[in-house]
């Protein structure tokens, strides 16, 4: 069980030379293992899209089903995961859509994690929010 | 291509899944407290003294569908509780590489106070830089099992000057939680 594959990220790199272009990658795809390693693009805008309306075919500019977009600083992405809460004592499940990342200037590393009404991003890896209805995720 | 955390109870050395069950059950006359009757083995508020229930040992096991491409790590295990006053009342929690049988007398692997182990401190089941998951590549392969991290061992506390009743509704609301992380391979 993976229940919130509903909702997805979508990572924005921009080239740090003149002459790159911007790349646009979802999460899981093939290639965002290399460009997130590369050294000649930084992560520049993480936007939490919904998968039964995203068109990953659509240009970057028309992208649909976004929840939430992040504007970042010049970042190195970490990692993306999901945060996922068993709460033993009563059986809910919930799923919060996150990914860690590192500003390149600062070296700061952030935790970014996403909820139905806001973006959380902390440099408490361990973020918790209580309110249950607040979840992505079912 | 899926995994899922479930939590088993080790009573015995032979875990059973109690992932569904409503509560967990702290007893004084039966390791065994999956059973959700709490008429079964209540702690006894004593004259003096502290009654011990038996350890609850539990463990997480990692349920992978045919074909899992995922990561699992950071495993941890945090409480949230309403009680501000839990006087006369007492958990603690622990963790054990090796299963033991659990024992009612005051246990030396459940040492630390379970309400103050809350989500800024959680309770540490895997280390946080290694990943479990199926096959080779740059994690840990767990066993055909499933069972990953270390064991928890609670034990609740009675002293004489407890309230009567069960704990959420004496004290407050008790919450136990566990968290982990999945990523794709």
């Amino acid at each position: 069980m993976r229940p919130n594959r509903r909702y997805k990220w979508v990572f924005t790199f921009a080239g740090e030379k003149e002459g790159l272009l911007d790349v646009t990658l979802e999460e899981g795809h093939k290639d965002l293992k290399f460009i997130k390693d590369s050294k000649l693009c930084s992560l520049i805008i993480a936007t939490l899209v919904d998968t039964e309306v995203y068109d990953p075919f659509a240009p970057h500019s028309e992208i649909e089903g976004v929840v939430h977009s992040v504007l970042l600083a010049p970042s190195t992405l970490q990692r993306v995961f999901s945060r996922v809460e068993q709460d033993i004592t009563n059986g809910k499940t919930r799923v919060i859509p996150a990914f860690s990342y590192e500003n390149r200037e600062t070296n700061e590393v952030s935790h970014c994690f996403a909820f139905m009404d806001r973006v959380v991003t902390t440099a408490d890896k361990n973020y918790h929010r209580e309110e249950w209805a607040m979840a992505l995720s079912k | 291509m899926s995994a899922t955390i479930r939590i088993y109870d080790y009573a015995a050395n032979v875990g059973v899944d109690i992932t569904d069950v409503d509560s967990i059950v702290f007893r004084t006359t039966n390791a065994d407290s999956t059973n959700q009757d709490l008429s079964v083995g209540s702690l006894i508020i004593p004259l003096s003294g502290t009654a011990y229930s038996y350890e609850k040992v539990l463990r997480m096991h990692v349920d992978w569908s045919v074909g899992a491409t995922e990561k699992v790590s950071n495993l941890q295990a945090f409480c949230l509780s309403s009680a501000a006053d839990t006087t006369g009342v007492g958990f603690s929690v622990g963790t054990a590489e090796e299963w033991a049988a659990p024992i009612a007398t005051d246990s030396q692997k459940a040492t630390l106070n379970f309400l103050a182990k809350d989500t800024r401190d959680p309770i540490l089941l895997t280390p946080a830089d290694q990943k479990y998951g199926l096959g080779a590549g740059d994690h840990i392969q767990i066993a055909d099992l499933g069972a990953i991290g270390d064991f928890i061992v609670l034990q609740m506390d009675v002293l004489s000057t407890a309230t009567v009743g069960d704990f959420q509704n004496t004290y407050g609301f008790l919450r136990f939680y566990i968290r982990y992380d999945i990523e794709e391979n």
